[in-house]
């Protein structure tokens, strides 16, 4: 996973727990990065997913809630260092597909080793998009709070709907994305 | 206090991680700057392979443009020396002609400062010290080291040689100047020397088809030059058979023309005698009337008065028949030149015809010559004749019995055709197969040559005549020629 996940993370934390949290995390997991993250290293997603999982014990958090939260905080962050002619504009869908088309398309170029996840979009109406997502990490949590924080950028609040999932044993994961209001 | 200690402790330790990561970073960063200094270097070396490539294709394509023009072996070899030294770099080259041992310097290059001495000297050099000869030839380039003290910026010597023939062959032989000679180069010049291979086999193959046409139409010349003598002495041939009865047809004439003449000359004793015995009598006096009478009679002068016009009408008659004969064998003799057509009238040419072969058919034939006024077409009026000479004369002597020979017509709109029947002894099959067929002959050994209808048939397709051929044994034969009157011929 891109360093820049894991030092948003912390600031993250940080931010909602104080530094004495993060600081108790660390001793506590003891990562094999020592907790020295920065944007442009890479670190095993395992890192992640076990500071994840002792948060929520500690905090006595839904995995899938902390996932959406940290996910929906995440997007501004990420949508500030995009470069120009990605930002959001105009409508959330087309968005969406321009991260599929697009923004995926360049991370792969300059990251050959870049695992991203794959949208596939089902269909479309005005108000709702189905789309399926496909991971080897299956974040479908944390992916549906990037796109509620998509919404929370483009002052269009969204609703994300987990018609199947895999991690449910369905054969797919498929979302409907819903504008509300 | 505990807090603040706390805090100021995970501070301290923030710091530290902070740190870390900075050094990471900047590890990350010299490593990033490794990778791009390395990729820029990458990029370079593949630029200049990509250039030198360019200038390899560029090489390979010049000599590909000389190898296809329609330069002499000569001048592509010069091109090509000039094109490989200037891809090597090379400030000299040489391109030597070596036959029977024999080696000529056929082309050099040398640098624009030199006065040609230097060069030559190096030529000398390179000649001793190469193997430039015919059993030399590899089908790859040659590299020799080279040391000599007056050439000291020369390091290699590249040769290479195409064969022509067995004794002969075309080297050339380039002077390099760099130290280290790269491998890639020899496979640039091998594949021009495999163009330049081709180059001169294509020339040498040119050459070979050039000499064969030359002999080719040597050759046509000279069968056009037989053709024409086989016509000529098939004429002779057919003259010869002729001349019997065209003797026999001058002498009939003649005969009568003689006994005429006797005639004559005995009218002219009783004239003479009819005039004295009158000038006697006018001198003794006793001519009168009753005498006179008297004498008439008794010499038959009357008779001779009515019959000398009728001697001499039959003369003037055998004299012109002669002539006519004569005429004909003349138009019939003459040589001419057969590319001349000129406005032939097919009806005199027919009667020409008729009257040199007349001897032959007056006595046992019937002629139906049925033939009107027919359009001129163009021509050569002698051939014409020695192909209606030689259809009569077949037509009779397939009529050893007699018979009847016509000579009949068919208008058509673009055409019209002369049918020559004859009520002969016809022809079976195979006969009919060979009728053009030069040398072949149905007469005893002796009598035809075998050429006539064959010559026939090629002056009738010279004027672009349809010729067919109908027969049935025992019935006749009808040779049917047709004229097309817009054929220009």
């Amino acid at each position: 996973m891109k360093g820049v996940v894991f030092v948003q993370f912390a600031d993250f934390i940080e931010e909602n727990f104080g530094l004495l949290f993060w600081d108790q995390v660390l001793e506590v997991v003891d990562p094999p990065s020592g907790g020295a993250y920065t944007t442009v290293g890479t670190y095993p997603d395992e890192e992640f997913l076990s500071l994840l999982s002792h948060i929520c014990e500690v905090k006595q958090l839904d995995s899938g809630d902390a996932q959406v939260m940290f996910g929906r905080w995440l997007f501004e962050k990420l949508h500030a260092i995009a470069p120009p002619g990605n930002k959001a504009q105009g409508d959330p869908f087309a968005f969406l597909r321009r991260v599929q088309d697009v923004i995926h398309v360049e991370v792969k170029k300059l990251n050959q080793d870049a695992i991203l996840p794959e949208f596939r979009f089902i269909s479309e109406t005005d108000t709702c998009m189905t789309m399926e997502y496909i991971s080897p990490r299956h974040l479908n949590r944390f992916c549906e709070g990037l796109i509620l924080g998509l919404g929370d950028y483009m002052s269009q609040p969204l609703e994300v709907v987990h018609k199947q999932s895999i991690l449910n044993g369905d054969p797919a994961s498929i979302f409907d994305v819903i504008k509300k209001g | 206090m505990d807090d603040k200690d706390a805090l100021v402790a995970a501070l301290m330790k923030k710091l530290t991680r902070e740190k870390r990561a900075r050094e990471l970073a900047e590890k990350q960063l010299e490593q990033y700057s490794l990778d791009i200094y390395n990729t820029n270097t990458e990029l370079q070396s593949s630029l200049l392979k990509a250039e030198r490539n360019q200038t390899e294709l560029k090489f390979l394509n010049d000599i590909s443009s000389e190898i296809s023009s329609d330069t002499s072996i000569n001048e592509l070899f010069n091109k090509t020396l000039s094109l490989i030294s200037t891809f090597m770099e090379s400030k000299y080259g040489y391109y030597i002609h070596v036959l029977d041992g024999e080696k000529k310097l056929s082309g050099q290059i040398a640098p624009p400062d030199c006065d040609g001495s230097h060069a030559s000297a190096l030529y000398r050099q390179l000649s001793s010290f190469l193997d430039i000869d015919v059993k030399n030839v590899s089908h790859r380039w040659l590299i020799n080291v080279f040391e000599h003290e007056e050439f000291p910026d020369i390091h290699w010597l590249l040769s290479t040689a195409v064969s022509i023939k067995e004794n002969e062959a075309l080297w050339l032989v380039v002077p390099y100047h760099q130290d280290i000679l790269d491998e890639e180069y020899l496979y640039v010049l091998d594949t021009a020397r495999a163009q330049l291979k081709t180059g001169l086999n294509r020339r040498i193959n040119e050459a070979k088809i050039l000499t064969r046409n030359r002999v080719l139409q040597e050759t046509i010349a000279n069968l056009e030059s037989a053709r024409k003598q086989l016509i000529q002495s098939e004429k002779m041939a057919s003259l010869g058979q002729l001349a019997a009865g065209v003797a026999h047809e001058i002498n009939n004439p003649i005969g009568f023309i003689q006994s005429n003449l006797q005639t004559l000359k005995e009218y002219t004793k009783d004239l003479h005698t009819y005039s004295d015995k009158i000038g006697s009598a006018i001198a003794e006096n006793t001519a009168d009337d009753g005498f006179h009478q008297s004498l008439k009679k008794k010499l038959d002068i009357d008779y001779i008065f009515d019959d000398v016009g009728d001697l001499i009408d039959s003369n003037l008659q055998g004299i012109e028949r002669v002539s006519e004969i004569v005429l004909g064998l003349k138009t019939f003799t003459h040589g001419g030149n057969e590319k001349e057509f000129i406005s032939v009238k097919i009806n005199e040419v027919i009667e020409q015809s008729l009257k040199i072969a007349w001897n032959s058919i007056k006595y046992d034939y019937t002629l139906n010559n049925e033939l009107t006024e027919l359009p001129a077409i163009q021509g050569n009026p002698g051939q014409l004749q020695q192909v209606f000479i030689n259809l009569f004369v077949n037509a009779i002597q397939a009529m050893p019995e007699g018979g009847t020979l016509s000579i009949t017509e068919e208008r058509l709109s673009n055409a019209f055709i002369i049918n020559v029947t004859d009520t002969g002894m016809g022809m079976d099959e195979k006969t009919l197969n060979q009728l053009f067929t030069p040398f072949y002959t149905t007469k005893p050994v002796g009598e035809g040559t075998g050429l006539g209808l064959s010559i026939s048939y090629a002056i009738l397709e010279a004027h672009n005549v349809e010729v067919n051929v109908r027969s049935e044994v025992d019935k006749g034969t009808t040779f049917s020629l047709k004229f097309l009157l817009d054929s220009g011929a």
